[in-house]
């Protein structure tokens, strides 16, 4: 008994007396090897070219640390490295991808319900899709192995994450989905107050999907006729927006579209009235069927569809101001305040807990009553949702997913992982800014033509932890039971 | 023989072994005894360095060997059993046996691999020393087949059989006689002895059966929470006041609770 | 002679069986988990290509650096790794093939071809000097043999699945004899399908007798079907020295299986497959598990070097998306449907997954999704493979004598225990 209290002590947040000397060596071997290679490149390095790369490495580190949370908690407690814990990932991001697309459809076009609850509202949703596939999977894949072989489990869990995979590439298809389109169509607007159109107002849609039009073009009139053109007459459907006085908005949807060859019609047209501080605000917004060519606004940006952005009085090499884009800080934050909260839940509920004995001691656990079906099942739903919530920061990020994106950044992750010391939660957080940072640093700092060998870090790190600390930063070394 | 010098394991702040210190001789059966977790296995798992251990010194015929590998200890002579048998299951018995004969082979990879006379001429004598030593733990009969499929007292023999094959000076076995009966012990004791008369190799025994223990062992060591409480021969140990207190509990304790137990009794009466 | 395409995938069998079985070495026989295989694979097709075409080798010398790069690979990921008990060789390969992958996109582009891959490495035909007259005979006799091994394929596949048939049919209705009713309904299947479709099933099998005679003898006209008796004294066949390829792979391959076989029943070779079984136990009898792990996983990456270099000079193109992720699950998927620690269940498995693969392209990419779900679904109910761990040799006495005995019928308690087995 006291022999097992120790040891969850250990497992929790026990110092090790060579953290530091590992951590100060992981930090500074790239911080070295970076700015040497910047050095030769002849470059000049200022303090804003440092905090740009810091910054970009606690982006991809928070990633990192998301991804590599699930891991940990799964290996922790089944000794299994969840191969398809990557492909979880990209999942998320294809969730979070579409129902993004839908959210701005539905509640933003039309109900004019702003795209940060939109965002919000699709990472929740493909968080919680993305824990059900997760103990699906468990359920199906993993748990009838519970008794057999590591190796059988290890196999099944690359089984699980090629039929992701392959599945992904089936349903998504195989090329990246971007965020931004590649071709927009130039939308024109006629805007009349009779039956025809012939004294229209024109105004265009250039690369964007909604536009504020001036109040004073409906005041003279009770009643409005909408029509949207392409420009290049590759649209053969015009819709007809009736826009009536006491309505606040409207739309008209296509009855089916994608059907039509070249560029995809407009699929529906909206119109959205409000009263913003006495003044009144008319909007026209248009979506379209096929998904990948509605221009994405930036999340977090003005009025004007610009990016928000805070700007650090730093210069850069090139000499403006250090320019970080909210939603960057959105990124570490979220991530920052996950794995806290998902800290306090490992370390002060009564889940948190079975997790850690179950992580221990599995025969022991069962024997104390614990349900250590269902604690795996909900470790498996948090790793999943922490992967999703990654995966759909990354998309927006990166602007483009696509199926395989979860092979790299989950070897990556589990790599951190491991650099953390595999089965804690801190580690993972520590380990994932750690490869953040360096794969930053590296990759920021090298020849462009080099720039893919940044990937080869990741590797290389593996090699030395295991080389030199296996137990990882915050990990205490596993005794096996002899 | 094996010194093994106020040897310490620390499991993060876990004391698991305390400064425990006794020597075993070619030739003699030592016995270490103690209450479950007491630390007995953790004793063997330090000799062997499979924990190494974190302070002291472990040395055979005068070599200190508690910094080197595990399978150097082994090559150096030191051979062991486990508490909860760990054959190679899905191996046949003689090929458990040969596995443990690996040191006897001199022949390069390349010999394996092309066959050469050289490692033919070989592998035929590292088969008779394996038939040899199950002859001689009366396993030759079952020799082809698996180890798993073995009852549970062969695999007994035959996991003894392995380390015995290592031709080690000094033989350590965890628990060889749990789960056996009586007049299974009885000659599971008697291989022991021949084992030390034919090879003159010291045993460090572990064993919850104290008659076995007393019977065979001509050294005891008692420990009890890591720490060493007693030492000497059978007869001393069995009336040492600190052995029975770490088994049975405390005597004072004892009598108060039969004092305070009458009391009470009495005490209705009244 | 066989149809080039079909020659393409026989040599292709013929390779990923030596790739089968150096994986099998090392996951099926020393349970260690290699993830990254294709990497080897690549590095022993990129070392042998690079330097044979690009640098002007020999090609021995080319053969033996892929071999030795390939040892040197497994050296730098393998002793981190096989140090530790524990996953990380899985993880460890499998980055590792990935940043090969990347590596021979990004790096030296007029050395190893970048993104479009190597076109220009010289394939074995060329190295081959074999007189004419000795090609129609060699292609005749090669035909044979495959045309023997295909059939034995295709019966023991019918019949497998007739067993399987059965046992599922006798849980309700018990009878025998099913398995053999089921085959003759395959077999009368077949036939009658081949008269519906006039002989079709026939000709892709066996090609059609098209020919045109012109200035140099008769020459087929028709190339649908695999192996072509037909035309095995044409010119064409005459022409071409692909008796001499199968020839040559085949004694590679049983020099491989030879060298196998003596590894696993020497020292080293039970010394690895007793860490399979306990580590910790095969430790304390003085085997030193960390160096036995590093050489069996170095022989397992020569050989995976080797099947390597041998691609570079069969295929006529090779590029850095031939080896990724994906090629490491397909030979993984052939080790576990063979049988993980049986040689001769890598024979099996590599045949069949590079046979399927051809003939099931028109799935497309839901093929992929099959052999996940094949591989989920073996691990789960059949983790043995088809062979287990025992070899085919084994099988077929173990199934002889019980079919001997039965026939004797001394002893009906037999059958059933081989069944069983």
């Amino acid at each position: 008994m006291r022999k097992r209290e120790m040891a969850l002590q250990d497992y929790t947040n026990k110092a090790s007396m060579f953290r530091w000397p590992l951590l100060i060596a992981l930090i500074a071997v790239p911080l070295v090897c970076g700015w040497a290679g910047a050095l030769f490149g002849a470059t000049t390095i200022t303090l804003g070219t440092v905090v740009e790369q810091l910054i970009l490495g606690l982006i991809l580190g928070s990633v990192y640390a998301l991804i590599a949370l699930g891991y940990t908690l799964v290996y922790g407690v089944i000794k299994l490295i969840n191969f398809a814990h990557g492909d979880i990932y990209m999942l998320g991001a294809f969730f979070g991808f579409y129902l993004l697309r839908f959210m701005i459809r539905w509640l933003h076009f039309t109900h004019g319900v702003s795209l940060i609850w939109c965002w919000i509202i699709s990472v929740i949703i493909s968080a919680a899709v993305c824990a059900l596939i997760a103990v699906v999977m468990e359920r199906l894949a993993y748990r009838p192995l519970r008794g057999s072989s590591r190796i059988a489990a290890l196999i099944t869990a690359v089984g699980v994450s090629f039929l992701l995979e392959n599945a992904g590439i089936i349903v998504f298809g195989a090329n990246p989905k971007s965020y931004e389109p590649k071709t927009l169509a130039v939308y024109q607007v006629e805007l009349a107050a009779e039956q025809s159109f012939a004294a229209a107002r024109h105004l265009e849609f250039v690369e964007t999907t909604q536009r504020e039009l001036p109040v004073r073009w409906f005041t003279d009139t009770q009643y409005a006729r909408v029509r949207l053109v392409a420009k290049d007459g590759s649209s053969d459907w015009s819709p007809v927006l009736e826009i009536t006085p006491d309505e606040s908005h409207g739309y008209v949807e296509s009855p089916s579209s994608g059907e039509q060859t070249g560029l995809t019609p407009p699929a529906s047209l909206g119109y959205s009235r409000k009263q913003v501080g006495g003044r009144q605000e008319f909007s026209l917004s248009w979506a379209n069927a096929a998904v990948d060519n509605v221009r994405m606004r930036p999340v977090f940006s003005n009025d004007q569809g610009e990016q928000l952005a805070v700007y650090l009085p730093l210069k850069t090499a090139q000499g403006h101001n250090v320019r970080v884009p909210v939603f960057n800080i959105v990124i570490v934050a979220v991530t920052l305040i996950l794995l806290w909260a998902l800290n306090q839940l490992i370390n002060r509920s009564m889940f948190g807990m079975s997790m850690r004995a179950l992580s221990f001691d599995g025969d022991a656990a069962r024997l104390m009553g614990i349900n250590t079906d269902k604690v795996i099942a909900q470790t498996f739903a948090i790793g999943g949702a922490c992967a999703a919530v990654a995966g759909n920061m990354v998309g927006i990020y990166n602007q483009a997913i696509e199926p395989l994106m979860g092979i790299l950044p989950g070897i990556k992750a589990f790599v951190a992982a491991v650099v953390g010391g595999i089965g804690s939660i801190p580690g993972a957080a520590v380990g994932g800014m750690i490869m953040g940072i360096s794969e930053a640093l590296v990759k920021s700092n090298i020849p462009s033509d080099w720039s893919s060998m940044a990937d080869a870090l990741a590797f290389a790190i593996l090699i030395a932890v295991l080389l030199f600390k296996p137990s990882g930063i915050f990990g205490s070394a596993v005794k096996e039971k002899v | 023989m094996l010194e093994i010098a106020d040897i310490s394991v620390v499991f993060g702040g876990l004391v698991a072994v305390k400064e425990l210190s006794f020597t075993v001789s070619p030739g003699q059966i030592v016995g270490l005894i103690g209450p479950n977790g007491a630390g007995k296995t953790t004793v063997f798992n330090a000799i062997l360095a499979v924990y190494p251990p974190t302070s002291g010194e472990v040395r055979l015929n005068g070599r200190r060997i508690d910094r080197l590998p595990t399978h150097r200890i082994c090559r150096l002579g030191i051979g062991r059993t486990f508490q909860n048998i760990r054959l190679f299951k899905d191996m046949s018995v003689l090929d458990n046996v040969k596995v443990a004969l690996h040191r006897s082979f001199r022949y390069s990879l390349f010999d394996a691999l092309l066959r050469t006379p050289r490692c033919r001429r070989q592998e035929r004598e590292i088969d008779y020393a394996a038939r040899d030593i199950l002859e001689y733990f009366d396993l030759l009969s079952v020799a082809d087949d698996k180890a798993s499929s073995l009852p549970y007292g062969k695999q007994k023999y035959l996991e003894i059989a392995r380390a015995y094959a290592t031709r080690p000076r000094i033989l350590l076995l965890d628990e060889p006689a749990a789960g056996l009966n009586a007049s299974e012990t009885e000659a599971l004791m008697d291989k022991v002895r021949e084992i030390m008369a034919d090879t003159h190799c010291g045993v460090l025994l572990i064993e919850h059966d104290m008659r076995l223990v007393m019977g065979i062992c001509e050294h005891i060591v008692a420990i009890e929470y890591g720490a060493k409480i007693s030492e000497g021969t059978a007869e001393y140990i069995q009336n040492d006041p600190k052995v029975i207190e770490a088994y049975l509990g405390t005597q004072d304790e004892k009598d108060a609770a039969v004092v305070e137990d009458l009391a009470a009794v009495t005490g209705e009466e009244e | 002679m066989i149809n080039p395409y079909w020659e393409l995938i026989i040599l292709l069998c013929l390779i990923n069986i030596i790739f089968t079985v150096s994986l099998n070495l090392i996951l099926g026989y020393n349970g260690q988990f290699s993830l990254g295989h294709a990497g080897f694979l690549a590095i022993g097709c990129y070392t042998s290509g690079a330097l044979t075409a690009n640098l002007g080798w020999p090609l021995w010398a080319g053969i033996l650096m892929s071999i030795v790069m390939s040892i040197i690979g497994a050296v730098i990921i393998g002793y981190p790794c096989l140090r530790l008990r524990g996953d990380y060789l899985a993880i460890a390969t499998l980055g590792f093939a990935e940043i090969l992958r990347i590596m021979a996109n990004a790096i030296r582009p007029d050395l190893f071809g970048g993104p479009t891959g190597m076109q220009n490495v010289k394939s074995f035909y060329k190295y081959i000097p074999v007189p004419e007259p000795m090609n129609g005979v060699g292609n005749l006799l090669f035909t044979i043999l495959f045309t023997l091994v295909f059939f034995a394929l295709l019966v023991w596949g019918i019949w497998a699945l007739a067993s399987f048939l059965q046992r599922i049919i006798n849980r309700r209705l018990r009878w025998d004899h099913w398995r053999w009713l089921i085959c003759g309904l395959v077999v009368l299947a077949v036939i009658v399908a081949n008269f519906a479709c006039r002989g079709a099933l026939f000709y892709r099998i066996f090609g059609r007798w098209h020919y045109e005679t012109g200035s140099g003898g008769a020459r087929i006209i028709d190339k649908a079907g695999i192996f072509h008796f037909f035309q095995a004294l044409t010119k064409d066949s005459f022409a071409s020295p692909q008796w001499a390829m199968f020839a040559l792979f085949i004694v590679v391959v049983a020099i491989v299986t030879w060298m196998i076989r003596n590894y696993l029943i020497s020292v080293p070779g039970r010394a690895v497959v007793a860490i399979r079984e306990d580590e910790i136990a095969a430790t304390n009898l003085g085997l030193n598990c960390t160096w036995m792990k590093l050489q069996n996983f170095m022989f397992g990456s020569a050989l995976a070097g080797l099947a390597g270099a041998m691609l570079a000079h069969t295929i006529p193109l090779f590029k850095p998306m031939d080896f990724n992720f994906f090629k490491s699950v397909d030979v993984l998927l052939m080790v576990v449907l063979g049988g993980m620690g049986s040689i001769t269940g890598s024979f099996v498995g590599a045949t069949i997954i590079t046979v399927l693969l051809e003939a099931l392209r028109f799935l497309g990419d839901w093929r992929l999704v099959m052999y996940s779900l094949i591989l989920i679904l073996f691990m789960i109910f059949k983790p043995g493979g088809l062979l287990g761990s025992a070899e085919l040799g084994q099988l077929i006495r173990r199934r002889a004598e019980t079919a001997i005995q039965r026939l004797v019928g001394d002893d009906p308690s037999a059958g059933s225990e081989a069944r069983d087995a």
